[in-house]
Parts: structure tokens; C-alpha cells; sequence
């Protein structure tokens, strides 16, 4: 999958777990983290509990964006 | 059991009997050893084993040595220093050049293989010229387990592994520790700040500088058991699990202390911290390590 079908299908992923607003971008020198931003910082359990799904989306890591210039 | 800790002997007491009987396994293989020089870093497990070497040999045959380069926070310089002075074992700081070696700065998955011959190989001229006859380092049984590419540059300089020997695991040397009443006793883990860069992305004086920094900046918010993984422009916090949710209160904080230290993004792993998660790499890329 190209960074943009993998950003895509991690975002719907998380829309249908009920992060509407969830936005997915990638970072790291090898573009393997997800950066998942649009949602709220207190529901990172949840956004934890989902992480082997995005994950298998081939990423490696994933990550809540808690700011920059990102 | 005839040992007795310089310190602590009521607590060492009630440890369990294997655990006692583990423990002068290592006394009786330091003093096979005659004299030692340990690399020490000032964690947990070499504090134990430095303690255990001044109970077994007393000071004249001792040497702890602290490798020093860009790689070592001065956190935990100060921490060994403070270590060795409580313990009283005689403690040197040598400077290592591990960043020369493009070997090291390349960033491979055995990184580790080549300071750790850098730092063996300082310390065995050291260990010559003060006619000290064993170089020991503070592997645990615990560590045979992990990725650690280092311990082949440890045999390769004939280096012994007395808490390995001895059988010790991390539990082990954290009960042994709480009972000898030294302040590591529940430390966590501090590797090296290149272990905060994945494979493949080189080391430098500047990036290590960056992940101390931002280190010191979430420690004084609070953060104690943390890691902040270098990914070129941004900075990927881990915490604990039990932390997690807490962050919601700081993140402001955080990306202020982040962002002084360098980084421009500031991200928050959702997984948490766990030990050698870089190595997760390696797995996914099956290099059986």
C-alpha cells in the first residue's frame, strides 16, 4: 500500500470505531508512524486497543499528534 | 551462609534461601577472580555487582570505570558517581570514542557490538596498567534472553559475567539491592541515549544531545520511567500505560519542553513505554535476533 491507502484505510479504521473526526497522517524518517490527530487525548485506551489493526496497515508504530509543526 | 552485607544484614537475612545462596555463588566467583575492574555504569546491576566485589575483595583489588561519551546523560553520570561514593569502591570515568567509529554511527542493528568493543578495549588497558586480572561486566541471567549484540565484544575481550554465573536475574538484584539498601534497588532501566534512535538512523553528538534534552524536560514535569524515540523531525514520548491518560493535563508542557530540545513534532505512542521497543524492527524484518 502506498502512505496514502495506508493513511486512508487507518482513518476509516478509526471512524467506524467511532473517531469520526480522527485525522491520520505518517512520520519518521522511514514513514513507519502513524500520526493520528482530531481526537481527544483522554481516549488514547481506546485508540490503544485498536493499534494492532492499524498497525497490521503497516506501520509500526502509532502515535496520538500532540503538536508541532507537523 | 557465613556472608555478611556491609550494610543491611537484618534485610538480607530474610531474602529467600536460594536467593542467599545465589548471592555467595557470586561472592565465591568474585574472589576466584582475585582482582577486578567492572564496567560500570552506575544501573542497578553493576552497583550490586560493585558492591558485592568490595564485600568479596575489599577495595585495593576493585575498580569500577564509567565509559564517557556523548551517549551517557549526565543524569546518570551523576548517579554513578553518587553510587560508587556510597558503596566506597573506587570509581574512575574514562572518555570512550565510540562516535569516531562510522561502524557505531552507521546505527546498525549491532550498534552495540562496536562501543562495547570500544569500552573493553579502554578497559583493558586500564585493568593492565593497574594490575587488575579480570574484567567483569553486570550482565544478568535475565539477559541471554534479550537482543544484545554487545555481549560478543564482551567475550571477545574475555570479559566474566558474575551475576550471569551466578545465576542472578533482575529480580534477584533488585531484592539483593533493597536489602543492602542501595538506591537503585528499584531504578529503572537506562540504557544508552543512542538506543532512543532506530536502526539505521546515524548517530550523532546532536541528536543525542536532543533526546537528553527532551528526557531532562519531561522529568522535571513529573515523568520518571520514560523514553523519547528520535525519528529525524519528530520526537515519539513513550510512558507508562498507567500514565497515558495523564497526559492530557501536561501536553502543552510537553511539546513546549520538546520542541526547546529540538524536535517539531511531538508525538505520543499509544502502546506506552516498553523495553527495547526499537528492537521491534528487527522482529518484523525477521533477522532473528
Amino acid at each position: 500500500m502506498s502512505d496514502d491507502e495506508r493513511a486512508v484505510a487507518a482513518r476509516t479504521l478509526l471512524q467506524d470505531a467511532g473517531f469520526a473526526d480522527a485525522r491520520v497522517g505518517i512520520a519518521g524518517h522511514d514513514r513507519s508512524i502513524a500520526v493520528i490527530g482530531n481526537v481527544r487525548l483522554d481516549a488514547v485506551a481506546e485508540i490503544a486497543s485498536l493499534a494492532p489493526r492499524v498497525k497490521a496497515l503497516g506501520f509500526r508504530y502509532v502515535t496520538l499528534d500532540l503538536g508541532g509543526d507537523g | 551462609m557465613q556472608e555478611r552485607s556491609p550494610r543491611g544484614s537484618t534485610a538480607f537475612e530474610q531474602l529467600e534461601p536460594g536467593l542467599r545462596e545465589r548471592y555467595a555463588r557470586l561472592l565465591a566467583l568474585l574472589r576466584e577472580c582475585g582482582s577486578v575492574c567492572i564496567g560500570y555504569s552506575g544501573g542497578v546491576d553493576s552497583v550490586l555487582l560493585a558492591q558485592a566485589a568490595v564485600q568479596a575483595l575489599g577495595t585495593d583489588a576493585v575498580l569500577a570505570v564509567t565509559g564517557i561519551s556523548a551517549s551517557v546523560p549526565e543524569v546518570q553520570r551523576a548517579a554513578a558517581r553518587h553510587c560508587a561514593a556510597l558503596i566506597g569502591v573506587p570509581h574512575l570515568e574514562i572518555d570512550t570514542d565510540e562516535l569516531d567509529d562510522a561502524n557505531y554511527a552507521a546505527n546498525p542493528a549491532n550498534r552495540c557490538y562496536f562501543c562495547k568493543t570500544e569500552l573493553w578495549r579502554r578497559l583493558a588497558t586500564v585493568a593492565a596498567v593497574r594490575g587488575l586480572a579480570q574484567l567483569l561486566d553486570g550482565s544478568n541471567a535475565d539477559d541471554v534472553r534479550d537482543h544484545r549484540p554487545g555481549a560478543r565484544a564482551a567475550q571477545e575481550h574475555a570479559v566474566r559475567a558474575p551475576l550471569l554465573e551466578a545465576e542472578l536475574t533482575k529480580a534477584d538484584i533488585r531484592a539483593l539491592s533493597r536489602a543492602f539498601g542501595l538506591p537503585t534497588w528499584d531504578q529503572p532501566a537506562a540504557p544508552c541515549l543512542a538506543s532512543r534512535l532506530p536502526y539505521g538512523l546515524a548517530v550523532t553528538p546532536e541528536r543525542l544531545a536532543q533526546v537528553e534534552a527532551a528526557e531532562r524536560g519531561l522529568r522535571e514535569l513529573g515523568y520518571r520511567e520514560l523514553r523519547v524515540r528520535h525519528h529525524g523531525d519528530a520526537a515519539r514520548i513513550e510512558l507508562p500505560g498507567a500514565e497515558l491518560c495523564a497526559v492530557s493535563a501536561h501536553a502543552a508542557a510537553i511539546v513546549r519542553a520538546l520542541q526547546v530540545a529540538g524536535f517539531t513534532r511531538v508525538l505520543l505512542d499509544v502502546e506506552g513505554y516498553r523495553r527495547g521497543a526499537l528492537n521491534e524492527a528487527l522482529v518484523q524484518l525477521g533477522t532473528g535476533v
